[in-house]
């Protein structure tokens, strides 16, 4: 993405950013509608808290009152309840994987958080696996309900 | 392919940079090389980032920057066998990750 503006604080960084994040996650929700799939407050986990609570309370301040309006549009889907802006500890911040380069123990357990499997012996354990977390996520949804 | 295997598709400090005194290399070869990394990243997610980091440097590649792309080709040699799946029936949900760089 190309840069338009500089930035002040790693505040108005992350700010901005979740709200490029939250333009696409709303993109995401408008193509799921059309297959019939809804979804309400949409987790969106950022690892800047302090971006997290300027999104979540709308408070003037001498730090982030300089920021354009445009950017305050993730404020009203928030404020709708559309997405959820969490906050996130940096050790499970999955997007970390796509912005730097990382030490192998670190690069290892995000790329199986990305669900990346083996698929050399694609075998009658691996369904049986599937079939496993298919009726936990079932039983978890059920528990939602 | 007999080259040495590696665990991660980049070095943690490797930030590239122009290289501007480098050994320019062949550019037609670079930029084929980056397009059949970036057609595979569709299901390799993880050497998503290593890829365009190398791909800023098509316009003017050097020595260093083709050393890297070897580098993602050994990683994958190493990890051939990982894929993404998506099964049939499994119920899925939409998490957003936030981040900037």
């Amino acid at each position: 993405m190309k840069q338009n503006s500089v930035a002040l604080s790693t505040v108005e960084v992350e700010y901005i950013a979740a709200g490029a994040c939250c333009a696409q996650i709303l993109y995401m929700k408008q193509t799921w509608l059309e297959y019939g799939v809804v979804v309400h407050k949409v987790p969106l986990l950022c690892d800047n808290e302090s971006a997290v609570k300027l999104a979540n309370n709308a408070v003037q301040h001498s730090h982030t009152k300089h920021i354009d309006i445009h950017h305050h549009f993730l404020m009203d889907y928030v404020a709708k309840g559309d997405i959820s802006l969490e906050s996130v500890g940096i050790e499970n911040q999955l997007a970390n994987i796509f912005t730097k380069p990382l030490d192998e123990a670190r690069f290892c357990m995000l790329r199986n958080e990305l669900n990346m499997l083996d698929l050399s012996n694609f075998t009658k354990k691996m369904k049986l696996c599937v079939v496993l977390v298919n009726r936990f996520c079932f039983a978890h949804h059920a528990y939602q309900k | 392919m007999d080259c040495k295997p590696i665990k991660t598709p980049m070095a943690t400090n490797g930030h590239l940079d122009l290289d501007e005194g480098g050994n320019p290399v062949d550019k037609t070869l670079y930029r084929s090389m980056i397009g059949s990394l970036l057609y595979l990243t569709a299901s390799r997610p993880d050497i998503l980032f290593s890829v365009c980091m190398c791909a800023r440097y098509q316009a003017m590649p050097m020595e260093s920057h083709l050393i890297a792309i070897k580098r993602i080709l050994r990683y994958l040699k190493y990890t051939s066998f990982l894929g993404l799946w998506y099964p049939k029936g499994a119920r899925f949900q939409l998490v957003g990750y936030s981040n900037s760089d």
